[in-house]
């Protein structure tokens, strides 16, 4: 070039032209016409907030526009996001949120989080497929708790919450912390082999303790019998007697199995 | 009722970028298009219904793949675990084309979306060094495409300089995306013709045709949300000209019609690329 100006270094516009883009309104970039940079602005903006308006409903409805403009900022200027993949943006708000947020908004983002996690799990259909064969014809209960060994739902994301999240709305935004921990599951229901028309649903239930800890236990051991899994939960059951611990159990992993949250592992 | 997509014949030279909007319905129907491209960071890790249904694509159409994440201008480290999961990815399906734009989309984290990077030399040595480790990892040709911008970082090189300084410099491959082109063009007030007739024949690959929304006279904005105008329709006949057929993917990613209406565009593209597109039948 005829200008004896030094060459910009490219490293520091690109510095500068991303902080400008994370925070638009704290000046400009010299030599470009505002209007075009704010082209930039609104994009990135745009295309981030999708992202996580649609992964956090919920949390999204306690923010009023403003409100919810100045927290998405505030992650695009706090968050150096790592994961290369658009599903992942929603990962990567969660860990923002810890940080920024209210406990209350914070585990709430933790579980709306949890739907999207158990729809993207990945599944082993044909081990699948074997548990299932292995339930005919149905177990008996001394079955289900000395012979049959369980696994769970591969989809199955647990969540343990200082809070009840899962009652949390724009009626009711902030609730207590509970007096007991609230134990949330977040499945998919899986079918038979899914077909690629085949949407699975993801489902939500709320579990006491004791089952909380049956699935982690098991989720943990990756096959394991009840009566071995007994042990770890006896703690988790005051007041019960051994049998009868094991007697509720069965009773337990029976509506599991039913809601598509365990399976039989084969033999 | 729309009218039913007009059905061509023989098998049209475009390909269709692939949208979940109207997924099930080509999965259905499987109308005839060229080719489908796919965004690998939108079909990585989303679980098995999407492993099925990519599959299923697999089985009856050809797949190219057009990246969006890899920022390869950029000063953050090169994702190369991300890298590698793609290698992973496209060995899985089978998909040989790996697009990707010349541009970088993070700084110090990733801001998602595509800026351009500022032409110098020595960002040009940075990409080209990237380029050429990015081939190695995924063992295929990069076909890197020119982005569109709205405000130029361009200081000591024009865009076709740096584009060209970079296909040679890396030895990879151009993917033309002549709606960049238009709108690049009017934004940046360059000669488009020109501009199109000084590449390089031999690295040119791929192209992508696209609509554009004007926001001001002299501000387009690359939308892939609209019809595809004359103009950049023309620049697409003068590209295959000029450097000889080329395999060319229609995108739509907003307002995105009925499959039926965005086929019919299809169609009609094609119609007015014959009879270039028919050399590129049959391979």
């Amino acid at each position: 070039m005829a200008t004896n100006k030094p060459s910009p270094d490219w490293r520091e516009l690109q510095q500068q032209w991303a902080a400008a883009i994370r925070a638009p309104n704290q000046g400009s970039l010299p030599g470009v016409e505002p209007r075009r940079l704010a082209v930039y602005q609104r994009l990135v903006f745009n295309n981030i907030d999708s992202f996580i308006s649609r992964g956090f409903p919920v949390l999204r409805q306690l923010h009023n526009e403003q409100q919810w403009q100045q927290l998405i900022y505030q992650f695009m200027q706090q968050h150096a996001a790592q994961s290369p993949l658009f599903a992942d943006i929603g990962r990567e708000f969660v860990a923002f949120a810890q940080q920024t947020l209210p406990a209350v908004w914070a585990q709430l983002a933790q579980y709306e989080r949890m739907e999207v996690d158990a729809l993207y799990a990945e599944v082993d259909y044909q081990l699948l497929h074997a548990t299932n064969a292995a339930a005919e014809p149905a177990p008996s209960a001394n079955e289900l708790l000395d012979r049959v060994q369980f696994r769970v739902n591969p989809s199955v994301q647990l969540g343990v919450f200082q809070y009840p999240v899962q009652q949390v709305s724009a009626a009711n935004p902030q609730p207590p912390a509970a007096a007991e921990p609230v134990c949330l599951v977040v499945y998919r229901e899986l079918t038979s082999q899914p077909h690629w028309q085949q949407h699975e649903a993801v489902k939500f239930m709320q579990l006491t303790p004791l089952t909380m800890v049956l699935l982690e236990t098991l989720q943990q051991a990756n096959g394991s019998t009840l009566r071995a899994a007994l042990a770890s939960l006896q703690p988790y059951a005051v007041g019960y007697q051994p049998e009868q611990l094991a007697q509720a159990l069965v009773t337990v992993v029976e509506g599991l199995m039913q809601r598509c949250v365990l399976f039989l592992a084969p033999e | 009722m729309r009218r039913a997509a007009l059905t061509p014949n023989p098998i049209p030279s475009l390909g269709l970028g692939l949208r979940r909007e109207f997924l099930d319905q080509v999965l259905t129907e499987l109308p005839a298009v060229a080719q489908w491209e796919i965004a690998p960071e939108n079909w990585m890790g989303r679980g098995n219904l999407a492993e099925y249904q990519l599959d299923y694509l697999r089985d009856h159409y050809p797949i190219s793949s057009h990246g969006l994440s890899l920022s390869i201008g950029s000063q953050d480290p090169l994702d190369e675990a991300f890298l590698l999961r793609l290698k992973a990815f496209l060995d899985r399906f089978s998909i040989n084309r790996y697009s990707e734009h010349l541009s970088y989309c993070s700084v110090g984290g990733h801001l998602y979306d595509l800026l351009p990077i500022p032409f110098t030399e020595a960002a040009a040595e940075h990409v080209i060094a990237r380029v050429r480790r990015v081939q190695e990892i995924i063992e295929r040709p990069l076909v890197l495409e020119n982005i569109s911008y709205y405000a130029s970082a361009a200081t000591e090189l024009d865009e076709l300089s740096f584009i060209k300084r970079i296909l040679q410099g890396a030895d990879c491959e151009l993917l033309l995306d002549v709606n960049n082109v238009y709108v690049n063009s009017i934004n940046q007030g360059y000669d488009p013709h020109q501009f199109i007739c000084e590449l390089p024949s031999s690295r040119l690959t791929y192209g992508h045709i696209a609509g554009h929304h004007e926001e001001a006279p002299d501000l387009l904005i690359d939308t892939h949300g609209a019809g595809v105008k004359p103009a950049v329709v023309e620049l697409l006949q003068l590209a295959q000209q000029v450097h000889g057929p080329f395999a060319v993917v229609l995108e739509r990613d907003f307002n995105i019609p009925p499959l039926g209406e965005l086929l019919n565009e299809l169609y009609e593209l094609d119609q007015q690329l014959q009879p270039l597109g028919e050399a590129l039948h049959g391979n």
